[in-house]
């Protein structure tokens, strides 16, 4: 005799929790702490800053200001979520940043060339380090955080022939098509900021809404058994380096030119950082964990914002990198010590 | 030295109490009334334990029993609630510390063994003891050499070579050294220690020479925890035998009163059926699979041939090529496979995950965490990962669609709790095994390869997990490959048996013939005429 009961078995889905506890649930965990505490910080910041400087903080143009400030921040750190999510390392995106920004200007500068073709060129050359990365980890197996320390240091030598150690600074860069990528605005906020909300978006919606989305987090968490479930890890982490390279140096490298109207040298390597620390606080919020669009954004103005407000209010020099460190720290204690509690 | 005394549960001489202390004459550890609590639901109720000096003490239960709970409680990791009081020789000590735990004899082995595989057994047992210094600075290593082998001595474990990582020698020799690390600088014996299923991770030929470990250890004096989920091995070791059921104590019983049929109805709480599927009619004998001269590392030749609506069963020894033929014929082994794997005749390459799914071979590795389930997605996305090109257009997911299918399969394959939404580690062993057999049945594949499907489940829910099977193989003619080192697997779900011996098929077993006792003398190599 069988045990099965498959007239039980077969039934349809039982009847659900109402959808009014269902919706009162999901929005009770939305709103925790836990789940977005870097916004409850950001609106507790803002109400200090706005007694502390009064006159300078709670205005539209240091709203404009901060998102004009930090929207090469936000490209750069937005670079790392789908490498991040697949569980592959990028630390050559300050350098990518930092050659596609010696080179458009060079190109613009240097050959005379048309924006328009500069770009372009501009566009294949991230191309080609997104594929130098990806060959290097993805085919020679490299571990990537080790292979993007290479890599980064042969775009280094790039940056250095290319620039030398002058700075490459023109017309064709601080005048006409070129000059207006980076700083044509609409009511003073600049269009990097929607450019960086674009690739947000577009981010978020491969993420959550696609099968490669799913399927790259899949390879980050447990790279054997994606592979076993017929994943093809390889090739997600190989297109995730070709993202992060084409969004650094392409996207990010010539809005930081054009906003600058200069290629330098010194430009690229300082965003490094930076990015790291806001991806890594990105995946605390919104998400639990993951790597993720919007909380990495929210990360990048929170930061962004505490160090404006900050020199708003003529604090010290050395008060912006004591704010950043003590914010990712005492963020990813807090999630650390959630997570225990709740095993 | 067959133990007696301690099936009493006092000594049969209850001492005087003395004046402010009670029963000094008491050894071993007792628990009293220990319950436990996670913000509200009581995992764990009033539950009693005493374990005495050079005692065996089996401690079974199923995922939920609260098993896990006890023994985390015991290692520090939790706090027992208000009221829950223990004993070490008499000497009360506080639950839920670490320190006080170990200062008091309390030693774990825990079920990963958290050995530090490429070192060698020397710098693992150190681990536990300490380094001998030398007289300046730095490492004794000849006294250290000395003194790993001594401690290996005692156990009757020999290690060909100290220096060797412990990641090339034995799984068997692994547990020994962890055991043996756990016990350094241990010199009264007179502690208790703890195994959290030893046995979990071993290949059935090696339990036995563990279970001599494990007797030596009792032999010398200490008392030890033993957990396991299976019976035969508690059964097999201990001398009495703890049953825990939805966290309140069944009963604590000597061996010799229990079989595994009784120990089975104690720790479920209803009676077992084992069944089986007669085969399929001979009209469908159209073969699914069909392998030619496949050889891989262990396999040396093997030719299989697997119908429609069959479910064949592949047994063998360790190292009989059992573990690998799985994996090869999934394209997911990871060495050079040679031979022909056809799939209703058309060739499936090899070392191709990705493209044996494509053609229709949905595969359950052998080990879940590290190969099957992904922890930090929920149930969910654990279930449909792998069949997303089923519910979504132009790779955009449709959410609905997904919906959907993680209702249906949640209520087919009985998921508990229904929460999609719960990353999958919050599920119990046996639960998060039927969802990642929901993420293959979900393929409604052609052939469905399964290594180990019960590793690490516990009784109820495995007999939930054979139902499945057997439901899919009936309602839907599933063809179905279960390769597995428990016998009973087999037993359960299979219509035939393969049975491998050193990479060769060396006998199969018709329906009719299927039992254990046949199936373990084909294993070892007997001929069929020496059984009775």
């Amino acid at each position: 005799m069988t045990n099965i009961e498959p007239d039980t078995v077969q039934e349809e889905a039982e009847p659900e929790l109402p959808q009014v506890v269902q919706g009162r649930r999901r929005w009770t965990k939305a709103l925790s702490f836990k789940n977005i505490g870097a916004i409850y910080t950001f609106i507790v910041l803002i109400i200090i800053f706005s007694f502390w400087a009064p006159k300078t903080f709670p205005t539209y143009t240091t709203v404009a200001q901060v998102l004009n400030e930090n929207s090469i921040t936000g490209l750069m750190a937005l670079s790392l979520i789908i490498p991040l999510s697949a569980g592959v390392f990028d630390l050559s995106i300050g350098y990518s940043l930092g050659l596609c920004n010696v080179l458009v200007a060079h190109l613009i500068v240097g050959d005379n060339m048309s924006p328009l073709v500069a770009i372009v060129l501009t566009l294949v050359c991230a191309l080609g380090i997104g594929l130098l990365n990806a060959i290097v980890v993805v085919v020679f197996k490299i571990d990537s955080l080790i292979a993007t320390l290479a890599t980064g240091s042969l775009l280094l030598a790039g940056i250095t022939i290319v620039a030398g150690q002058t700075e490459i600074v023109g017309p064709g860069l601080s005048n006409g098509v070129f000059e207006e990528i980076g700083n044509l605005g609409i009511h003073g906020i600049d269009l990097p900021v929607f450019y960086m909300l674009v690739v947000a978006f577009i981010i978020w919606f491969v993420l959550e809404r696609t099968v490669g989305g799913r399927q790259l987090y899949a390879s980050g968490y447990n790279p054997d058994a994606s592979r076993l479930a017929g994943i093809p890890v390889n090739r997600l982490r190989f297109i995730s380096l070709i993202v992060s390279a084409l969004v650094a140096g392409g996207i990010a490298g010539i809005c930081v030119t054009s906003q600058i109207a200069a290629g330098s040298a010194t430009v690229g390597p300082p965003y490094l950082l930076n990015a790291f620390a806001a991806a890594f606080l990105g995946a605390t919020q919104l998400r639990q964990g993951r790597f993720n669009p919007w909380g990495t954004l929210i990360a990048v103005l929170l930061l962004g914002a505490g160090t404006t407000g900050l020199a708003l209010a003529n604090t010290p020099s050395w008060a912006p990198s004591v704010f950043t460190g003590v914010v990712l720290l005492v963020a990813l204690g807090i999630t650390r010590a959630e997570r225990r509690a709740s095993l | 030295m067959k133990p007696r005394l301690w099936l009493d549960r006092r000594p049969a001489v209850q001492p005087k109490p003395v004046a402010g202390r009670t029963e000094t004459a008491e050894r071993g550890l007792r628990l009293e009334n220990v319950s436990k609590s996670f913000s509200d639901r009581l995992v764990l109720r009033n539950v009693d334990l005493d374990v005495q000096p050079r005692e065996i003490h089996g401690l079974v239960g199923q995922n939920g029993s609260g098993k896990s709970t006890i023994i985390k409680i015991l290692a520090g990791y939790h706090s027992p609630d208000e009221g829950s009081r223990a004993w070490m020789h008499g000497e009360p000590f506080e639950l839920g510390s670490v320190l006080e735990g170990h200062r008091i004899g309390l030693r774990f082995v825990h079920q990963d063994l958290a050995l530090i595989l490429p070192m060698s057994a020397m710098d693992n047992v150190a681990m536990g003891g300490g380094y001998v210094r030398g007289p300046v600075a730095g490492i004794n290593w000849e006294k250290q050499r000395a003194l790993t082998q001594k401690a290996l001595d005692r156990f009757g474990v020999s290690l060909p070579d100290l220096d060797a990582p412990l990641s090339s020698v034995a799984p068997v020799e692994r547990t020994a050294v962890a055991i043996v690390r756990a016990l350094a600088g241990w010199e009264e014996d007179d502690g208790v220690l703890v195994l959290d299923e030893p046995t979990a991770s071993l290949p059935s030929s090696e339990v036995e020479r563990l279970h001599d470990i494990v007797r030596d250890v009792s032999a010398q004096g200490a008392g030890v925890i033993y957990v396991s989920h299976r019976l035969d091995d508690v059964l097999a070791v201990a001398h009495r035998i703890t049953v825990l059921r939805d966290g309140v104590k069944v009963g604590t019983f000597a061996r010799s009163e229990l079989d595994a049929g009784q120990l089975a109805r104690l720790m479920v709480g209803r009676r077992i059926v084992r069944t089986r599927r007669p085969p399929p009619a001979p009209e469908t004998r159209q073969p699914v699979l069909r392998t030619e001269g496949l050889s891989a590392r262990w396999l040396r030749g093997v030719d299989l041939e697997v119908y429609r609506g069959e479910v064949v069963g592949i047994a063998g020894v360790l190292g009989s090529g059992r573990e690998e033929l799985p994996y090869v014929l999934a394209s997911s082994a990871s060495v050079p496979v040679a031979g022909r794997i056809l799939l209703d005749g058309k060739e499936l390459p090899s070392g191709s995950p990705r493209n044996a799914y494509r053609l229709g071979v949905a595969f359950l590795p052998a080990d879940r965490i590290r190969e099957a389930s992904i922890g930090q997605l929920t149930m969910r996305e654990n279930l449909t990962i792998a069949g997303l090109d089923r519910i979504s257009s132009a790779s955009v997911i449709n959410g609905g669609e997904e919906r959907n299918v993680v209702n249906y399969w949640m209520n087919r394959v009985d998921v508990v709790p229904k929460e999609p939404e719960q990353l999958l580690p919050t599920f119990s062993g046996g639960n998060q095994q039927k969802v990642i057999l929901a993420r293959l049945l979900s393929l409604s594949p052609r052939l469905l390869v399964l290594a180990e499907p019960t590793a690490g489940v516990d009784i109820g829910a495995r007999e939930a997990l054979y139902d499945v099977l057997r439901l899919e193989v009936i309602e839907r003619q599933l063809t179905v490959i279960v390769a597995s080192s428990d016998i009973q697997d087999l037993v359960a779900l299979c219509q035939r048996i393969v049975v491998l011996n050193e990479g060769h098929v060396t006998c199969e077993l018709a329906d009719s013939e299927i039992s254990e006792s046949s199936i373990l003398h084909a294993m070892e190599g007997l001929a069929p005429s020496e059984l009775d």
